[in-house]
C-alpha cells in the first residue's frame, strides 16, 4: 500500500462538469473531480471507460464538449498543450525514432532555448535519475521496452512539469519489470514532489501506487477514494468486482445491521437500507472463515453458516483458492488450508467483512392492477362497480379486500356492451406488445394490446371471473401470521417449543400472549439457518407474489410472502427479525 | 532431397526478359551504327551522340522535360505532402471524397486527362505553353505524392505529434521536426514517382502544351521516320533511368 | 484491394487545425480535376454555340461511304485489339508470375525488378525502338534477308499494334499477379498437398482462385491504357490502322471539333468503366506504386 505523503489541500487541477462525445458515442459524462498538489492519483477502469480521454483533456489533446478544466483555479480549456506545464508519458512511449536518447530528452529544453551547457547537464541528471546514465548517444531502436519507458519518463520529467500524466505506461512491460517500475515510479514521485496522474486498467497497480483512486466506467466516475477505502468499502458492485477478486451476490436487508444472503442470516455493520431492500453483497475471498457445518451461530433468530461442498481447490502459491458450492451459490475463497474436493464445510463471514451496496439491478416491480374490492355476498366480489363471482371463503360479508387483476387477463376490444368501457390514456410499445393505460370506472387499468390504439379513444375491456386474485387487506386480521407464545425471558418468547428473541422487553414472564408477524417479514433461508424449520405445505399465487404456507410441525403453519414459486414439501428455514414480532 | 527440374521455367523467364530488353538493346546498338539506316551494322561511331547534343530542338526538348520534371516534382512534393497531412486530419467523409477524386487522374486514360485539361486552358483563354504543361504535370504528379505519403501517415504513431506538442513544440515545429522526418521515406518515394511520371509523360503534355518535351519530340520525329539521333538520346535516357532506379532500390534496401 | 487505414479512429482535437493544410489542394483539385471533367461532359452535350444537343452522340453513329459505322468500328477495333493484347499478356504473364512466386526461384525480387525496369523508360522511346526492329528495312527484314526471306510489311498491321501493346503493358500484368502470389501463405499449398491434391489440383483449387484479385488488377492495368492508346497505333500502325485514341487526337489536334472529341472521350470512358466492372476490376493503382 502507498505510503503516506504529505498532501496539502491545494487543488492543482479541477474538472467541472466535463462532457465529451465522439459522434453519438458519449465517452465522458459529467466528470467532476479535483487533483491535489503532490498527489499520486490513478484513473482506474476497463478499456473504454473514459480514463484516457480524461487524461487527454487535461493534457490538452482533446477539447471537452462542455465543462471546465481549471489549473490552479484558472480555466485552461483553450490553452494548447504546448503552453501547459503538464507533460505526458505515453503508453507506447512515443519516443522520436529519428533522434537519439539525449536528443529525445533534450527536445523540450531545446524548444525553450536553454543553453547547450544547461541542456547537457539536465539530460545527464535525468539519465541518472532513471538509471540509464551513459545511454545518451544510443539510438531509440537499440533500447529494450523497459529502457524506452525510462527515457519517456525522463523526457517528460526534464521539463519540470507541475503534473506528470502517465497513460498506462507499464502496460507493454512484462510482469517482473512492471513490478519493479511500479516501485520506482512511486519512489520518483515522492522524491521529486510532482503530482502524478496515472491511468491504468490494472487494479493491483492502482492499489500499490496511488494516494487516490478514481474508478471509472462508461464515462462515469464510480468512486473516488483512498486505495483502502476503495478496496474495503466499494460503492457498488462494479467497483467491488473491478477492484480485487470478489464474491458478489444478491441480498436483502430486513433491518439495520442484518443482511440475508446465500440462504443465511448475517450480522453486519451497514445501516440505513430500507426494510426488505434488495442489495448487492460483496465478500472478499480472503474474508471467509471456514468452520464445520454444525458450528453455532451468533445471529439472533437465525444462523450465519453457509454450508456447501468444495468443488475445486487450486494452489496459488501463497494460498489455496477454493470454490465451495452452497445451494445456488458458488463462493470463491482464499485460505491457507487445503481442502479436498467433495469436502463439506461451513463458511462464515465477520460483520466487518460484509460489504453492502445498493443494488444496481433492482428487481422490476411486477406491473399489475391492484384494486380495492368488497365482498358483496357469499361468492361475489364487487370491484370497480362490477360484481364478479369468485370464492370468498374466509372473508366476511362486506369485508374490504384487495383484488389483483393481471394485465394479461384483461381482454381489450371495442365493444360498447362490454363489462368496462373507457378511454385510452396512453399507449406505449414495449417491444413485444402495446401497454395501454385505460381509464374506466374511475380506475386506471393496465392492459396489453397487440394493436396500437390512439390516445383518448374509446376502448372496452372484459375480465373473466376466474382471473381475480382476492386477498385480505394488508391491515386486516387474516393477512398476518398469528401465533400463541409464552414469554420465557425479558427478550424471549417461545412458540411451539421454539425460542425467539423479541425486541420489546417483557416483564410478564410466563404469560401466554398472542403475537403477529407479517408474511413479508418472514424470510426464507437455508434449512438449519432459521428460527423455524419446515416444509412447504401449500403455495398460492396472488397475481404479484406467492403466499407460501410452511408447515413447521406441531401444528405451526407460517405464511411467507415469496417472489418465486416453491415446490411442495421443499425444506426451508425461516428467519424473523426480533423487531418484526409484534405483540397483539 | 529430390532435385527438381528448374530448366524449363528458367528458360521461359529468360525468354520473356529477352523480349522485354530486345528493343532497348537494338536501340543502344544502332545508336553506335555508322549508317543512318536500320539495316546491317556497318561500323562503330559516336557521331549520333554528337549530333544529338548539337541539335537545338533535342536540347530544347531535354531542357523542357527536365525543368518541367524538376519544378513539378518539387512543387507536387511540397504541395502533396501538406495535402496528405491535411487529408489525414480531416473527417472520414472528406477523406473519402478527396481520395476518390484524387484517384481520377490515376485511373482515367491519359488521353482523357489530357484533353480535359486542354479544354480548361482553351476556354479559360490561357495560351498553351510552358506554364500550362507545368500545371498539368503538377496535377497528375500530385496523386502519386499524396498516395505515397498518406500510408506513411497512417502508420505513424499518432502520439508522436502529440508528444512534441506536449513537450512545448508549436504545431509547425512539431510537424517539421517530428512528423516530416518520420514520413520522409514516403515523401521521397512520392517525389521519385512524380519525377519519373513527369519525364515519361507524353499524352497529357501533348494536349496541354505547344512546347515539345522529349516525348513529343520523339513522337513528331518518329512519325517522319527513324533517326539514329533518337537512338542516341534514348540510350542516354535509358542509362539515366537505370541509375535512378538503382538509387531508389538502394534506398529501399536501406529502409528495410 | 484498397488497404484499410490502420488508425482511422477519431482524430484528436489537437490535430484538428492541421486539416486546413489540405484546403489549397481542394481548390487545385476542383480546378484541374473536377472542372475539366465537367467540361468534357458539358462539351459532349453541346454544339459550338453551347446549346444542348445530342448531335455529337448521333454523329458517333455516322456511316461511311460503304455504309459501315466509321466511329463505332474504330471503337470496337480499339476494344478488340486491347482485349486480344490483354489476353496475350495474361496467358504469357501468368506463368511468369507463377514461376517467380514459387519457392524454387531464388532472387525473384531481382528478376521482377528486371521485368519492371523497361517500364521506367520513356514509353515513346520503347515504342519507337520497335520501329527500328519491324520497320521497313529494319532489323527483322535484315535478318530475314540473310536467310533469303522477306521483306515483310509489319508496320501498319493489327499484329504490330498488338505487339506494341503486349510489349508495353506485359509487366503491368505480371506485377500485380506476382505480388498477390508472393504474399500467398505457402502453408496453404502445403495444406492442399497434405490433403491429397496433386500439383495440378493445387494450382486449380488453391493458387488460381487466390490469385484472382491480382489477375483483375492486371487486366485493368493492361486493358485501360491499351484501349485508349494512340501512340502505338500512330507509330506502329503507320497511319493505316487507327484506334479510338487517334480519333480523339484528330478531333482536338487537327479538326478542332472539341464537342465531338469530348463525346468520343466520354464514350471511351464509359466503355472502359464498363469493362472494368465486367472484369470486376477492384484493382488498386496504389499497389502499383513500387
Amino acid at each position: 500500500m502507498a505510503e503516506k505523503v504529505h498532501l496539502t489541500n491545494e487543488k492543482i487541477i479541477e474538472l467541472k462538469g466535463i462532457n465529451k462525445s465522439y459522434g453519438s458515442n458519449k465517452v465522458l459524462d459529467d466528470i467532476n473531480l479535483y487533483i491535489r498538489k503532490n498527489e499520486f492519483i490513478t484513473f482506474l477502469g476497463p478499456s473504454g471507460c473514459g480514463k484516457t480521454t480524461t487524461l487527454r483533456i487535461i493534457a490538452g489533446f482533446e477539447q471537452a464538449d462542455s465543462g471546465e478544466v481549471l489549473f490552479k483555479g484558472k480555466p485552461i480549456n483553450d490553452i494548447p498543450p504546448y503552453n501547459r506545464s503538464v507533460n505526458t508519458v505515453f503508453q507506447k512511449y512515443a519516443l522520436f525514432p529519428h533522434l537519439n536518447v539525449a536528443e529525445n530528452i533534450a527536445f523540450g529544453l531545446r524548444i525553450k532555448k536553454k543553453s547547450k551547457k544547461e541542456i547537457a547537464e539536465k539530460v545527464e541528471k535525468m539519465l541518472e535519475l532513471v538509471g540509464l546514465a551513459g545511454y545518451g548517444k544510443r539510438s531509440i531502436d537499440s533500447l529494450s521496452g523497459g529502457q524506452q519507458q525510462r527515457i519517456a519518463i525522463a523526457r517528460a520529467l526534464v521539463n519540470e512539469p507541475e503534473i506528470l500524466l502517465l497513460d498506462e505506461p507499464l502496460a507493454a512491460l512484462d510482469l517482473k519489470l512492471r513490478k519493479d517500475m511500479q516501485l520506482e515510479l512511486k519512489k520518483m514521485q515522492q522524491q521529486l514532489g510532482i503530482t502524478f496522474l496515472y491511468v491504468t486498467h490494472d487494479q493491483e497497480e492502482a492499489l500499490t501506487m496511488s494516494d487516490t483512486i478514481v474508478v471509472m466506467k462508461n464515462g462515469v466516475i464510480q468512486q473516488i477514494g483512498k486505495p483502502t477505502d476503495i478496496y474495503n468499502e466499494p460503492k457498488n458492485a462494479f467497483v467491488a468486482d473491478f477492484i480485487g477478486e470478489s464474491n458478489i451476490v444478491h441480498g436483502i436487508t430486513p433491518h439495520d445491521n442484518v443482511v440475508i444472503f446465500g440462504g443465511a442470516v448475517f450480522n453486519c455493520v451497514d445501516k440505513g437500507f430500507a426494510q426488505g431492500e434488495n442489495v448487492d453483497v460483496v465478500i472478499r475471498p480472503e474474508d471467509f472463515i471456514v468452520t464445520d457445518e454444525a458450528a453455532k451461530s451468533s445471529v439472533v433468530n437465525g444462523s450465519d453458516i453457509l454450508r456447501g461442498e468444495v468443488t475445486s481447490n487450486i494452489f496459488k502459491g501463497v494460498h489455496y483458492e477454493t470454490v465451495v458450492k452452497c445451494g445456488w451459490y458458488e463462493w470463491v475463497l482464499q485460505n491457507t488450508i487445503s481442502h479436498e474436493k467433495g469436502d463439506r464445510i461451513g463458511l462464515r463471514v465477520g460483520p466487518n467483512d460484509i460489504h453492502i451496496m445498493e443494488s444496481e439491478i433492482t428487481p422490476t416491480p411486477t406491473r399489475t392492477n391492484l384494486l380495492v374490492g368488497k365482498v358483496y355476498e357469499e361468492g361475489v366480489v364487487e370491484v370497480a362497480g362490477h360484481r364478479f363471482s369468485c370464492p370468498t371463503t374466509g372473508y366476511g360479508e362486506d369485508e374490504d379486500v384487495d383484488v389483483v387483476i393481471r394485465p394479461e387477463d384483461i381482454v381489450v376490444s371495442d365493444n360498447e356492451d362490454d363489462m368496462f368501457t373507457g378511454t385510452v390514456e396512453s399507449c406505449i410499445f414495449n417491444g413485444e406488445q402495446y401497454e395501454l393505460v385505460i381509464k374506466a370506472n374511475d380506475c386506471e387499468w393496465l392492459a396489453y394490446s397487440d394493436v396500437v390504439r390512439d390516445e383518448q379513444t374509446f376502448v372496452s375491456m372484459s375480465i373473466a371471473d376466474d382471473v381475480l386474485f382476492v386477498m385480505p387487506k394488508e391491515t386486516s386480521h387474516g393477512a398476518v401470521n398469528h401465533f400463541t407464545a409464552t414469554v420465557t425471558a425479558a427478550d424471549t418468547i417461545e412458540i411451539c417449543g421454539r425460542k425467539l428473541k423479541v425486541a420489546a422487553p417483557r416483564d410478564d414472564i410466563g404469560a401466554v400472549v398472542s403475537v403477529s408477524v407479517r408474511p413479508q417479514d418472514v424470510y426464507v433461508v437455508d434449512p438449519g439457518n432459521g428460527v423455524f424449520e419446515g416444509t412447504v405445505a401449500d403455495v398460492e399465487y396472488k397475481g404479484i407474489y406467492y403466499n407460501v404456507y410452511v408447515d413447521c410441525g406441531d401444528g405451526l403453519i407460517c405464511k411467507v410472502r415469496a417472489n418465486e414459486e416453491w415446490d411442495r414439501s421443499e425444506k426451508m428455514g425461516l428467519y424473523i427479525h426480533p423487531l418484526d414480532i409484534k405483540f397483539d | 532431397m529430390k532435385k527438381k527440374k528448374n530448366g524449363l521455367p528458367i528458360l521461359y523467364i529468360a525468354l520473356i526478359i529477352a523480349f522485354l530488353y530486345l528493343p532497348i538493346l537494338v536501340m543502344i546498338l544502332y545508336s553506335f551504327n555508322e549508317t543512318s539506316a536500320t539495316g546491317p551494322f556497318t561500323g562503330f561511331t559516336v557521331k549520333w551522340y554528337e549530333s544529338a547534343f548539337r541539335n537545338q530542338k533535342i536540347l530544347d526538348a531535354l531542357a523542357v522535360t527536365f525543368s518541367i520534371a524538376g519544378i513539378a516534382t518539387v512543387v507536387s512534393t511540397v504541395f502533396g505532402t501538406l495535402t496528405a497531412i491535411g487529408i489525414f486530419n480531416s473527417r472520414m467523409l472528406t477523406q473519402k471524397i478527396v481520395t476518390n477524386v484524387t484517384y481520377v487522374p490515376m485511373l482515367n486514360p491519359d488521353i482523357v486527362t489530357g484533353i480535359s485539361i486542354m479544354l480548361l486552358f482553351v476556354y479559360a483563354g490561357i495560351p498553351r505553353g510552358y506554364m500550362t504543361m507545368l500545371m498539368a504535370h503538377i496535377t497528375f504528379c500530385l496523386p502519386y505524392v499524396i498516395f505515397s505519403v498518406l500510408p506513411k501517415l497512417r502508420q505513424l504513431d499518432p502520439n508522436l505529434y502529440e508528444a512534441a506538442l506536449d513537450l512545448g513544440a508549436r504545431p509547425g515545429y512539431a510537424l517539421g521536426r517530428v512528423v516530416i522526418p518520420q514520413i520522409m521515406p514516403g515523401i521521397i518515394t512520392g517525389a521519385l514517382l512524380a519525377f519519373t511520371m513527369s519525364i515519361d509523360d507524353f499524352a497529357i503534355s501533348f494536349f496541354t502544351s505547344d512546347e515539345a518535351n522529349l516525348s513529343i519530340y520523339v513522337y513528331s520525329a518518329a512519325k517522319r521516320g527513324i533517326k539514329p539521333e533518337i537512338n542516341a538520346i534514348s540510350t542516354v535516357v535509358f542509362f539515366g533511368v537505370l541509375a535512378l532506379l538503382i538509387i531508389i532500390n538502394f534506398r529501399k534496401k536501406k529502409e528495410n | 484491394m484498397k488497404k484499410k487505414a490502420k488508425n482511422i479512429g477519431v482524430r484528436a482535437d489537437v490535430n484538428n487545425r492541421n486539416k486546413w493544410c489540405a484546403v489549397p489542394y481542394y481548390v487545385w483539385m476542383i480546378i484541374f480535376i473536377v472542372v475539366p471533367l465537367v467540361m468534357v461532359v458539358f462539351f459532349s452535350f453541346t454544339d459550338s454555340d453551347y446549346h444542348f444537343t445530342t448531335a455529337n452522340y448521333e454523329k458517333f453513329l455516322t456511316r461511311g461511304a460503304n455504309g459501315e459505322l466509321i466511329y463505332v468500328t474504330t471503337l470496337l477495333r480499339s476494344l478488340g485489339l486491347a482485349l486480344i493484347a490483354t489476353l496475350i499478356c495474361l496467358i504469357v504473364g501468368y506463368p511468369v508470375a507463377l514461376i517467380l512466386s514459387s519457392k524454387r526461384i531464388k532472387r525473384s525480387d531481382l528478376l521482377i525488378t528486371a521485368i519492371m525496369l523497361p517500364t521506367w523508360m520513356n514509353f515513346l522511346l520503347r515504342t519507337y525502338a520497335w520501329m527500328t526492329i519491324i520497320g521497313r528495312n529494319g532489323l527483322l527484314d535484315t535478318l530475314l534477308a540473310l536467310i533469303g526471306l522477306g521483306p515483310v510489311e509489319m508496320i501498319g498491321t493489327n499484329g504490330a499494334i498488338i505487339l506494341g501493346m503486349v510489349y508495353n503493358f506485359l509487366p503491368f500484368m505480371i506485377l500485380p499477379i506476382y505480388s498477390v502470389m508472393a504474399k500467398m501463405d505457402h502453408s496453404l499449398v502445403e495444406a492442399a498437398t497434405d490433403l491429397g491434391a496433386n500439383p495440378l489440383q493445387v494450382f486449380l483449387r488453391v493458387k488460381l482462385p487466390l490469385s484472382m484479385s491480382g489477375i483483375a488488377t492486371g487486366i485493368t492495368m493492361v486493358f485501360m491504357p491499351a484501349a485508349s492508346s494512340f501512340v502505338i497505333p500512330n507509330l506502329l500502325g503507320g497511319n493505316k490502322v487507327s484506334m479510338i485514341g487517334n480519333t480523339i487526337e484528330d478531333q482536338f489536334k487537327s479538326a478542332g471539333n472539341y464537342n465531338f472529341g469530348s463525346t468520343i472521350a466520354m464514350i471511351l470512358m464509359v466503355c472502359i468503366l464498363l469493362s472494368m466492372l465486367i472484369f470486376n476490376g477492384k484493382g488498386d493503382k496504389e499497389e502499383m506504386i513500387m
